[in-house]
């Protein structure tokens, strides 16, 4: 299962793209190899999760990570655009209060 | 001709000079048999004149210097001497030498000695040019063969062939030899996979193996079109047929084959061999993680013209590995000295079989470079893996699969389309909880099952009691307890964890038992909202 993240707009955020249907167990390992280096790239970030359908503990465990490195260099990390079932997920076990998750990357560039 | 004269009586050598330069040869003096050797050993001279005797080194050392260096051509070399003694004569030719010039020097004998050393040089030269031509087209052959072999000989089944996932490692000894292996995919269900190596090597063997290839094409069609309804025939009735076909000719070539014929069938989950003296299959059982030697059924091809082929057939699992193997690999020397032999290879096997194919070969190839030693070298070294994956849809209600990267997707696959064919009025948010409990507890199962192991067995089953969905998740290894796993920290601060409180929170039951020799999950859920 082939994952990649895309740069969809930089500016004072860098706006990015979970490209795959899934984030989980499976290809966990390629999602960190792809946005580890673009955590370089700027301080503030919106990761956009339209595309992504399904996604289970390893896929949230991911994205912690990337909170977690962004926030020890004094920056942000917004989610966005998250489909029913992965907004389920966040719910389920309460991340949606960890992170600061909007509708759409516009709502979260202006907030 | 380029020609050395070494002489410390300059006045004679003046005279040798002048004959050798007015006959237009190209001629270097030196006045003393060390230089001369020197000399030699820097630049190439086909005729080399030597006084018999100089001080510090004389003609008979530098003689014998010249026949103890391996040069890549002939030089020719003559003594110059007033010896005629018969004794010294021979002791002269003893140690190299080609002929005489006899002191004082005769112009008519110099003429006459340097038309034969000429010839003889010519003759060296031109024997030389033959041996060479002679090499470049066995080089040519062995390139050809090579290719042949490359072509014809060796198409193992692709990556994915129906039920099977292969591999494979074929490393020739000279660059051809009889090792060969093909495949039939019947269907969808069903693919045959064969092996097979010839007595002896090179361009011979090579063509052996080509011709009983074909061979074996021609038996299989014949069978298949044999009838107006078409069966495919088993795999003993088609060596029984090969063997018609091909054995008084090996019998007669003074020649035989090893042949391993194999059937993975995804109907009834069954491999049906037939082994013809090749080294034995090795099939790794992925439920027990257990290897294991299947018997050899027949003698090899071309030992004896009233052979009875006969097959045996046993279960497959998906994830089971199959090996296919030539002696090359059993011959392999162990850091001890002793040989690898089939047992050891095994051995080997039982604790890499559940890697992926290839990285299972990479290790293999490993163990050839390291299993090396001397002569092992020269045997050809061939290896075909194949994992059994079976059919991988439902069957009696439940689907198995070797749940490795990328199978989890294919369970949740499973229970979304049971859980929307079970009728029980899921919601959509309901089936994601299914699916959410459904993937954590597999993946848990891939991650633990084996410490280290990349694949393991699972057997999936979903049905509806009593309005209830229940889905039960079996897989080896040792018993899964949930109650050591800390709850999850929900702030954030931890990445992992979640697992199990996600199945609990997404299903009604959960029941973790150990039945057996596997873990069996069982996840219940009703259906509490307005679905359909």
């Amino acid at each position: 299962m082939a994952i990649s993240v895309e740069i969809v707009h930089s500016g004072r955020a860098l706006v990015l793209k979970v490209v795959a249907d899934s984030l989980e167990t499976d290809n966990v390992a390629g999602f960190r190899a792809a946005i580890t280096p673009m955590l370089d790239k700027s301080a503030h970030f919106i990761i956009d999760l339209s595309a992504v359908e399904f996604m289970d503990s390893t896929g949230l465990g991911s994205m912690l990570s990337c909170l977690r490195i962004v926030k020890s260099k004094g920056g942000t990390l917004k989610l966005c655009n998250l489909t029913p079932e992965v907004k389920q997920l966040f719910e389920m076990v309460m991340m949606d209060r960890v992170f600061d998750i909007y509708t759409t990357p516009e709502e979260a560039l202006a907030s | 001709m380029k020609i050395l004269v070494a002489d410390d009586d300059e006045l004679s050598a003046e005279l040798l000079l002048a004959s050798l330069r007015s006959m237009s040869h190209e001629v270097v003096f030196v006045n003393n048999g060390e230089e001369a050797w020197k000399l030699i050993q820097e630049e190439s001279f086909r005729l080399v004149i030597l006084d018999w005797v100089m001080p510090e080194m004389d003609g008979m050392e530098v003689c014998r210097n010249i026949r103890a260096m391996q040069g890549s051509s002939y030089t020719y070399i003559m003594l110059l001497t007033g010896r005629t003694d018969r004794k010294d004569r021979l002791e002269a030719l003893e140690g190299g030498a080609d002929d005489f010039l006899t002191k004082p020097l005769d112009n008519g004998e110099l003429i006459a000695r340097l038309n034969v050393a000429n010839r003889i040089l010519e003759m060296e030269e031109a024997e030389r040019r033959t041996s060479r031509e002679l090499q470049q087209a066995r080089q040519k052959e062995i390139e050809l063969g090579a290719s042949i072999q490359k072509r014809l000989l060796y198409t193992p089944p692709p990556a994915s062939a129906n039920a099977i996932e292969t591999a494979s490692l074929s490393i020739p000894s000279q660059y051809v030899d009889g090792d060969f292996c093909d495949f039939f995919a019947h269907g969808t269900q069903i693919v045959d996979v064969f092996v097979g190596d010839v007595m002896g090597k090179g361009v011979p063997a090579a063509m052996v193996g080509a011709g009983v290839k074909t061979s074996l094409q021609r038996c299989m069609i014949s069978l298949l079109t044999a009838t107006l309804k078409p069966t495919l025939p088993k795999p003993e009735q088609l060596l029984q047929s090969l063997d018609a076909l091909v054995c008084a000719e090996l019998i007669e070539l003074g020649t035989f084959l090893t042949l391993c014929y194999a059937r993975f069938n995804s109907a009834d989950d069954t491999l049906t061999y037939v082994n013809c003296g090749h080294p034995q299959i090795i099939l790794w059982d992925s439920l027990s993680g257990v290897c294991r030697l299947l018997d050899t059924t027949n003698v090899p091809l071309g030992f004896s013209e009233e052979e009875s082929y006969e097959q045996r057939t046993g279960n497959l699992h998906p994830g089971d590995l199959v090996l296919f193997y030539s002696d090359g690999v059993t011959d392999l020397k162990l850091p001890s000295g002793k040989r690898l032999g089939m047992a050891g290879f095994s051995e080997w096997v039982e604790s890499r079989a559940h890697l992926p194919l290839d990285e299972f070969l990479y290790e293999v190839e490993h163990l050839r470079i390291n299993g090396l030693t001397g002569l092992a070298a020269g045997d050809d070294f061939t290896c075909v893996a194949v994992r059994y994956r079976g059919a991988e849809t439902e069957r009696n209600g439940s689907l198995q699969l070797w749940a490795d990267h990328g199978s989890l997707r294919k369970v949740r696959n499973y229970v979304k389309t049971s859980a929307r064919k079970a009728g029980i009025g899921f919601t959509d948010p309901e089936v994601n909880e299914l699916l959410l409990a459904v993937q954590e507890a597999a993946s848990n199962a891939v991650r633990h099952a084996r410490v280290g192991h990349k694949g393991i067995p699972i057997r999936v089953s979903a049905k509806v009691e009593k309005n209830v969905f229940v889905f039960e998740l079996r897989y080896p290894g040792p018993p899964f307890d949930p109650g050591l796993v800390p709850e999850p920290v929900l702030d954030g601060t931890k990445e992992g964890g979640f697992g199990i409180s996600i199945i609990k929170k997404c299903v009604d039951e959960v029941a973790y038992a150990f039945q057996g020799d596997h873990n069996l999950v069982t996840l219940k859920k009703r259906a509490k909202g307005n679905g359909k």
